[in-house]
């Protein structure tokens, strides 16, 4: 499933990363295969994910979160 | 644009000041350059600095540095050349500051990197240390906010990381530190980050890395500032306690010191060029001097918690609807102190014309500059609701400001955002930086007044007793008689384009309800906030948009400043009904006819001539 779609207060594995333009930024920032991340919080509108990678937090815009594809953990 | 760059370097002599790289003067037998660079929010700029001996600016917020900052020094027969570079995750940049720090680096790949890192969040800043490695610099890595890292149980065995790396490892311990010295290790380049962040792991894990903290943003506090129903009530009840201190606290104190030294000014001459330049400018700031300190004081303590970063993430969603970033919550929040020194910070927004908006916006939020115009304007209509009026001229002003954007949106349309913003820890601000950064911006605005602010007096006060002066507002007031201004108020509002200061000081001295009435007085306020930015802000503007946009986007805001005062006309003088009525559609057919003809020029032709194409980024000839 895509990360854009993720549940609050929920742990997630990254499975994939797609082809975009922030592949980089996103590889460099701690989204790689089999990193664990949480979903901390969401915005007023939705519309932007607050998720904690690599021991920190980070404030990401869904249509960004659209490129990772990432599977449920257990908390 | 090299007229605007002069009249801001006059006007902004150490706004924003940076260290020019000038050759220091001394004997030398050797010279080392040093250049500090890390992820965002490290302390570089706090290490550069307490080394370099320099004036950065610094702040707990990602973006605050976002040009190459340079400061020489010698020692030892040794000259030092250190270099401050913006916050970068990775050697890929995706934002003009960090575009600014690769270029740097690419053309110093010779130059020691003294790669500065979060001790607490070694896992991500390690990446551009191996990619720093890869590509053959010589690093020294220098551990940062180590003092709560080993009080809270944090481990890390110093003397092991350095021999996994093999690279010299520091602890900045806040004291001026001597030579760095850098070495180059031959590491296999990594194709792939996922094997990087693989080595990373195993790297900690040889030096026994244990973080003791929770990731930052997910504090208790935390969990209230980022909350979805009371984040933006937190963030009002900020600015209302801001509103409090600025316009009733400090104003309540001070008013008896102030109006004391006054009388004591007034007492040292009875000239009249002393009364009508010299002391008149000096009245008008000084009744403001402890407002302005309050703001600064207010905007500083906000950027050094921490606090400014979790705004992006709480108004990313409204900011994107009107065109602008998440990150544009920065340099608005920098333009309550002073439009100049917030327009630098737009450069940390990726897509160009989100950054464009966002600077185009800036001059219209109430600065400190003009807190003297509205104080002074608005106590003449009435001081004992003087503080829900100022409330109102700030609501009206940000409104104004947001409308201005989505206006500007139809035109300059934004890639969708792709807000990707780490959170710094919420600190309780160091009182010695809070108070550095205010003298700095005190000493920007002191110079400006001294400089600025008195010899334009002195220059409006000689073409004023050789009557030129009635000469150069014709035009200006043939445009603003409409609304009822009279020559004065129009020869402050052309002196207004220097810098808004000179507004409130060019009424200073007159009384104000004899040359206005109450619904002029209110139409040249609102008309006195938005017409123009000033000078510096312009120059700045300029430097980083080019001449062209510079120019468009000043039309563009006196026509916007021009159709505001004709709305407000409409209800508060309603006889000239018709004047206002034929004023905005005057505005509205020459919107139409800049478009018509910009249509029609275009029409037919390619939007390159065979030449590298900025549109389109090839050498083409593709119809428009």
């Amino acid at each position: 499933m895509k990360l854009s779609e993720a549940q609050n207060k929920h742990s997630y594995v990254v499975a994939n990363v797609l082809p975009c333009e922030q592949k980089v930024q996103l590889e460099a920032m701690g989204f790689v295969h089999d990193e664990k991340i949480d979903v901390l919080a969401k915005s007023m509108l939705n519309k932007t994910l607050l998720i904690c990678v690599k021991g920190s937090t980070v404030a990401i815009k869904k249509s960004v979160l659209n490129n990772i594809l990432v599977n449920e953990c257990a908390l | 644009m090299k007229v605007f760059g002069f009249l801001s370097k006059l006007t902004n002599k150490s706004c924003h000041k940076k260290n020019r790289y000038k050759q220091l003067k001394g004997n030398y037998s050797s010279e080392t350059n040093i250049i500090f660079c890390g992820n965002a929010n490290t302390g570089k700029s706090t290490v550069f600095n307490a080394v370099a001996g320099a004036n950065a600016h610094i702040g707990n917020w990602l973006g605050v540095t976002v040009d190459v900052e340079a400061k020489q020094k010698i020692k030892n027969s040794v000259k030092y050349n250190y270099f401050d570079l913006p916050g970068t995750a990775s050697l890929t940049p995706t934002s003009p500051d960090e575009q600014a720090a690769v270029d740097f680096l690419n053309a110093n790949k010779n130059y020691t990197v003294v790669n500065v890192c979060d001790i607490n969040n070694l896992r991500r800043n390690l990446f551009l240390t191996l990619e720093l490695l890869e590509q053959g610099y010589k690093v020294c890595l220098l551990l940062n906010f180590t003092k709560g890292f080993f009080k809270k149980g944090g481990k890390l065995d110093v003397n092991k990381l350095s021999s996994v790396l093999g690279v010299p490892v520091v602890i900045f311990n806040g004291k001026k530190t001597e030579l760095f010295d850098g070495k180059s290790v031959h590491m296999t380049s990594c194709a792939d980050a996922y094997i990087r962040h693989k080595r990373v792991e195993e790297i900690l894990n040889a030096s026994g890395y244990a973080a003791p903290t929770k990731a930052y943003g997910t504090s208790k506090l935390d969990k209230v500032l980022l909350n979805k129903f009371f984040a933006v009530p937190c963030f009002f009840v900020c600015m209302a306690l801001m509103f409090f201190l600025t316009f009733v606290l400090v104003p309540w104190i001070f008013e008896t010191p102030i109006n004391a030294l006054i009388s004591l000014l007034e007492k040292i001459s009875s000239a009249a060029f002393y009364n009508n330049v010299i002391l008149e400018s000096l009245k008008v700031i000084l009744n403001f001097l402890p407002q302005i300190i309050t703001i600064l004081l207010c905007i500083n303590v906000l950027e050094n918690s921490g606090y400014i970063s979790r705004l992006a993430f709480v108004f990313e969603d409204v900011f994107e609807c009107l065109g602008l970033n998440g990150k544009s919550i920065f340099p608005i929040l920098m333009s309550l102190g002073c439009a100049t020194v917030a327009t630098p910070f737009c450069k940390g927004i990726a897509d160009k014309n989100t950054r464009l908006k966002t600077a185009s916006i800036l001059s219209l939020f109430p600065c400190s500059a003009k807190l003297p115009i509205i104080v002074l304007l608005l106590s003449a209509i009435s001081s004992r609701m003087l503080v829900f009026y100022v409330a109102l001229i700030y609501a009206l002003s940000i409104c104004v400001a947001l409308v201005f954007a989505l206006l500007l949106n139809k035109k300059y349309k934004s890639k969708p955002s792709n807000l990707m913003l780490e959170f710094p820890a919420l600190r309780v601000p160091k009182f010695t930086g809070i108070i550095k950064n205010i003298f700095d911006n005190l000493k920007s605005l002191l110079s400006r007044i001294f400089c600025v602010i008195l010899v334009v007096n002195i220059i409006l006060y000689c073409l004023n007793a050789l009557n030129v002066i009635s000469a150069l507002t014709v035009v200006p007031l043939a445009i603003l008689s409409i609304f009822g201004f009279n020559a004065k108020a129009v020869e402050a509002l052309v002196s207004g384009i220097v810098g808004k200061e000179l507004i409130a000081t060019g009424l200073a001295g007159v009384t104000l309800t004899q040359i206005f009435s109450s619904s002029t007085l209110i139409l040249f306020l609102i008309f006195a906030l938005f017409y123009t930015p000033c000078f510096s802000t312009t120059g700045l503007f300029a430097e980083q948009f080019g001449f062209k946009q510079t120019a468009k986007i000043l039309g563009y805001q006196f026509l916007y400043a021009y159709a505001i005062t004709c709305l407000f006309a409409l209800i508060l003088i309603p006889k000239n009904f018709v004047k206002f009525i034929i004023a905005l559609t005057v505005i509205a057919l020459i919107m139409l006819a800049i478009k018509l003809i910009k249509t029609f020029a275009l029409k037919g032709k390619t939007h390159c001539n065979k030449k590298m194409c900025n549109k389109c980024k090839q050498n083409c000839c593709k119809p428009n």
